[in-house]
C-alpha cells in the first residue's frame, strides 16, 4: 500500500537550525521540499531561499575533498578479512575544526603510502608477468646454451617459432647455410605444443646478417626485457629465475604491509567516509531551506503516521522554540506527493517487482500485494510440476541464507521460494513429478493431465485470464470512485458489462448455455458499447482491448504445455538409451534444461500478464519517490 | 487426407505467429537495447515493449488447439 503522506513545515529561529537540521537528519522521517509552490505566493523581501555563508562553503569544499581522498584509500585498499580494532580516525563528535587538524594529515600521509605501495605491487606483477613469458623459452633454451661452447669467434641468437609456421624451418636452414657457408648450427626444443624454441649459432661476422634474415623471414627473435636486453642468454635466463624468485617475495611483503593498513584503518575509514556523507548532505540540504530576518522555514512531506514521533523529537529537543505544523497541499502539488511503498514482510520482496516500472502515483493503488498472490500463482500454474518445484524451493532456501545480507538475492529469494512451493502445489494437482515419472511412481491427477486435457486446461487458462483482468478493472474502479471521475467510472463499469456479455455470448455460442444466452449476451455486449463512449469518448473503445487480454492469458497454459512436454521428453530420451546410467544422465541434463527455461520463461510471462494486462486497468505510473533526509548509518562494513 | 491437412493448418497457425512474434521482437529488441543503454531505468518499459507481440503466437497457438481438437 501507498504510505499515507502530510505535507509539513517546520520553523524556528535561525540559531537553532543546524541543530534542528541534525535532529531530522537523525530522525530520517522528512523528504525535504526544495519548491513548494505555495511559498511563491509568498513576498520574497519577507521569505526567502536559506543563503549558505561562505565559511559553511569552504568547510563543504573542503570534506568534499577529503572524501575523495577516503574513497580512494578504501579503493586501493584490501578489505579486512575480519572486525579486527581499527585506530580511530573517524566520526568525531566534537568540533569540525579539531576533526581537521587531527584527520586531514592522516589521511594525506595514509594516501600518499597506499598509493606507493600500489604503485609498487603494480610494478612488480607487471615484471613478473613479462618474464613468466620468457621463463617458459629460456628454460627449452638453457640445456642449448650449455652445449655451445664459450668462444670468441661465435656468436648465438634464440628464436621462437610457431609450430604452425614449422614450414620456415627449411628455409631459414637454407638461408643460414648460404649465409654462413654452412657454418652454422640450430637446435631446437620445444616450449609447449604451440611454441618451439631455437638456438642459431653462427660466426661472429654474420651477426648482422642473421639478424636482418629473421626481420626479413619474420621469425620472431626472442627480445629480453629491456634491464637484461643486453646479457648474453646463458646470463639472462640465470637473472630470470632469480628474478622469479625474488620478485613474488616482494609481492608478498608488499600485500603484508597493506593488509596491516587495512586492519589498522580500513573499518574506521568506512565510518569517516559515512561520517563525511553526512556531514555534507547536511550543508546541502539546507539550500532547500527558506528563511526570513530571524528565522528558518522548512518544507517537506513525512509519513502522517509518523508525525507524531517527529513532533515529540522536536518538542523534547527544543521546547516550543521549533515549531511543526501541517500545510493544506496545493492543487498543483498533488502529483508530486512523494510516493513511500509499505507492504506486510509477506508482500515486501514483491515491491521489487512494482519498482522495476516508474512508482504508481500517490493517491492510486499500489499493486504489490496483487502481484504477491497472483505471481507465484502463475508462476506454479505454468511450472506445475512436485519434482522442479522441490528443486526451485532448495535453490532458493539455500541462496537466502546465504546471501541473507544482501536485500536483492534475499527478496529474489523469497519471492522464488513462494512461487516454488506454488509450483508443489499445482504439480500435485496435475500429478506431475518430473512431468510422468510421477505417474509410473503411482502418482494421479486431482485436477487435470496436462498432456491429455488440452481443452480442460485451456479454460482454466481463461477463467484465470476472466478473474485478473476483472480484478484490474475493479481496481480500476476504485480509483475512479475515489477521484469522484464519473465519466472514468461509467467507462469501466461498461468495460465490466463488455466482458459479462461477451462470456455469456461465447458460453451460449459453444453450448455450455442455453441458446437464448447467445441473444441476452449481444444484448450486454451492444449496451455497453454507447455506455463506453458516454463514458470516456471514442478513445474508451480501447475498453474493448480486455477482451483480446483475456486470450492472452492462454500463455499460462501454452508455455506450461511446452514446460511438461519437454519433460516428458527427457523421460523418454533417458528411455531410449538402453543403459541405466546413460539413461538417467541423459534424462538428468534434459530436465535440468527444462529447468532453466522453468525459471525465466514462467518470471517473465507471469510478469508481462501483470505488466501488460493486469495494470492496464488501473495503474497510473509516475509517481514521485520518497526520499527522506537520513543519516547513512556508521556502520562497520564497506 | 483430411487429418493431415488439419495437422498442415495447426502447423500454419502457429508456425507462421511464430515468424511474425520474432520478426517483432527482433526489431523492438534492438531499439530498447539501445534504449536500456541510454536510459536504464527504461528497462521495466523496455521490457513490456519487448514482450508485447508474443501475444500473437499465443493467438497462433490457441488457434492450432482449436484446429485440432475442433476439428479432428
Amino acid at each position: 500500500m501507498i504510505v499515507k503522506m502530510t505535507k509539513i513545515r517546520i520553523m524556528g529561529p535561525k540559531a537553532l537550525l543546524p541543530s534542528v537540521t541534525d535532529l531530522l537528519h537523525g530522525l530520517g522521517m522528512v523528504h525535504i521540499e526544495s519548491r513548494p509552490p505555495d511559498v511563491q505566493k509568498i513576498d520574497e523581501i519577507l521569505l526567502r531561499r536559506f543563503s549558505i555563508e561562505a565559511p559553511t562553503l569552504h568547510t563543504k569544499d573542503s570534506l568534499e575533498t577529503l572524501l575523495e581522498q577516503v574513497k580512494k584509500i578504501l579503493l586501493l585498499l584490501p578489505a579486512p578479512a575480519a572486525e579486527s580494532p581499527s585506530a580511530a580516525v573517524g566520526a568525531p563528535s566534537d568540533g569540525t575544526d579539531r576533526f581537521f587538524m587531527e584527520a586531514g594529515p592522516k589521511i594525506e600521509s595514509l594516501v600518499a603510502r597506499v598509493e606507493q605501495l600500489v604503485g609498487k605491487k603494480k610494478v612488480y606483477a607487471d615484471e613478473l608477468s613479462v618474464l613468466e613469458r620468457y621463463e617458459k623459452i629460456l628454460q627449452a633454451l638453457s640445456p642449448l646454451i650449455s652445449q655451445v661452447r664459450e668462444s670468441r669467434d661465435l656468436d648465438y641468437l634464440g628464436i621462437a617459432i610457431r609450430m604452425k609456421d614449422k614450414d620456415v624451418i627449411p628455409l631459414l636452414e637454407q638461408a643460414m647455410a648460404r649465409m654462413t657457408r654452412n657454418q652454422y648450427e640450430i637446435f631446437y626444443a620445444p616450449v609447449d605444443a604451440e611454441v618451439l624454441a631455437a638456438l642459431l649459432v653462427f660466426p661472429k661476422e654474420t651477426y648482422a646478417q642473421v639478424k636482418s634474415l629473421l626481420w626479413e623471414e619474420n621469425i620472431g627473435e626472442l627480445r629480453l626485457p629491456s634491464s637484461i636486453m643486453n646479457k648474453p642468454l646463458g646470463e639472462a635466463f640465470k637473472i630470470i629465475l632469480r628474478k622469479r624468485q625474488d620478485l613474488p617475495r616482494r609481492i608478498v611483503s608488499v600485500d603484508r604491509e597493506l593488509s596491516a593498513l587495512s586492519r589498522r584503518w580500513y573499518l574506521s575509514l568506512v565510518e569517516l567516509r559515512a561520517w563525511l556523507e553526512n556531514k555534507i548532505s547536511q550543508i546541502l540540504v539546507s539550500a532547500s531551506f527558506y528563511e526570513t530576518k530571524m528565522t528558518f522555514v522548512i518544507y517537506g512531506w513525512a509519513p502522517t503516521r509518523d508525525l507524531g514521533s517527529l513532533h515529540q523529537g522536536l518538542t523534547e529537543r527544543f521546547g516550543g522554540r521549533v515549531v511543526i505544523d501541517p500545510v493544506p497541499v496545493d492543487e498543483r502539488e498533488r502529483e508530486r506527493i512523494p510516493v513511500c511503498l509499505k507492504n506486510p514482510p509477506f508482500f515486501r520482496p514483491f515491491e521489487r517487482f512494482t519498482k522495476i516500472l516508474p512508482l504508481p502515483k500517490y493517491g492510486t493503488i499500489d499493486p504489490t500485494p496483487y502481484m504477491a498472490v497472483f505471481f507465484p500463482l502463475f508462476f506454479g500454474m505454468i511450472i506445475g510440476d512436485i519434482g522442479y518445484g522441490t528443486l526451485l524451493l532448495i535453490a532458493a532456501v539455500i541462496l537466502r541464507r546465504r546471501f541473507r545480507g544482501d536485500p536483492f538475492i534475499r527478496d529474489f529469494a523469497s519471492i522464488f521460494m513462494t512461487a516454488s512451493i506454488a509450483s508443489i502445489v499445482w504439480g500435485v494437482l496435475y500429478g506431475e513429478l518430473f512431468g510422468d515419472l510421477g505417474e509410473r511412481l503411482g502418482l494421479h491427477p486431482i485436477l487435470m493431465n496436462r498432456m491429455e486435457s488440452f481443452l480442460q486446461n485451456l479454460f482454466l487458462a481463461l477463467a484465470f485470464g476472466v478473474a485478473h483482468i476483472l480484478l484490474g478493472i475493479g481496481l480500476g474502479i476504485f480509483t475512479a470512485v475515489k477521484h469522484r471521475r464519473r465519466r472514468e467510472i461509467i467507462a469501466k463499469l461498461s468495460g465490466l458489462v463488455l466482458i459479462a456479455g461477451s462470456l455469456v455470448m461465447t458460453a451460449g455460442l459453444v453450448g455450455f448455455l442455453p441458446g437464448p444466452a447467445v441473444t441476452a449476451g449481444l444484448v450486454l455486449v451492444m449496451v455497453s458499447i454507447p455506455l463506453m463512449i458516454i463514458g470516456g469518448g471514442a478513445s474508451a473503445l480501447m475498453e474493448i482491448h480486455n477482451l483480446v487480454n483475456i486470450l492472452s492469458y492462454l500463455r499460462l497454459m501454452g508455455i506450461g504445455v511446452a514446460s511438461v512436454a519437454l519433460a516428458f521428453a527427457a523421460n523418454r530420451l533417458g528411455e531410449l538409451a538402453g543403459n541405466v546410467v546413460l539413461g538417467i544422465l541423459i534424462g538428468s541434463l534434459l530436465h535440468a534444461l527444462n529447468l532453466v527455461f522453468g525459471i525465466f520463461s514462467p518470471t517473465i510471462q507471469s510478469l508481462r500478464l501483470h505488466y501488460v494486462e493486469f495494470f492496464e486497468n488501473f495503474f497510473q505510473g509516475g509517481g514521485r519517490e520518497y526520499k527522506p533526509f537520513k543519516k547513512l548509518p556508521y556502520e562497520r562494513s564497506a | 487426407m483430411e487429418i493431415g491437412l488439419i495437422a498442415i493448418g495447426a502447423g500454419l497457425a502457429i508456425g507462421l505467429t511464430a515468424l511474425a512474434t520474432g520478426m517483432a521482437q527482433a526489431r523492438i529488441g534492438a531499439a530498447v537495447v539501445g534504449a536500456i543503454l541510454e536510459k536504464p531505468e527504461s528497462f521495466g518499459t523496455a521490457i513490456i515493449l519487448l514482450v508485447i507481440p508474443e501475444t500473437l503466437v499465443i493467438f497462433g497457438f490457441t488457434i492450432a488447439i482449436l484446429i485440432l481438437f475442433t476439428l479432428k
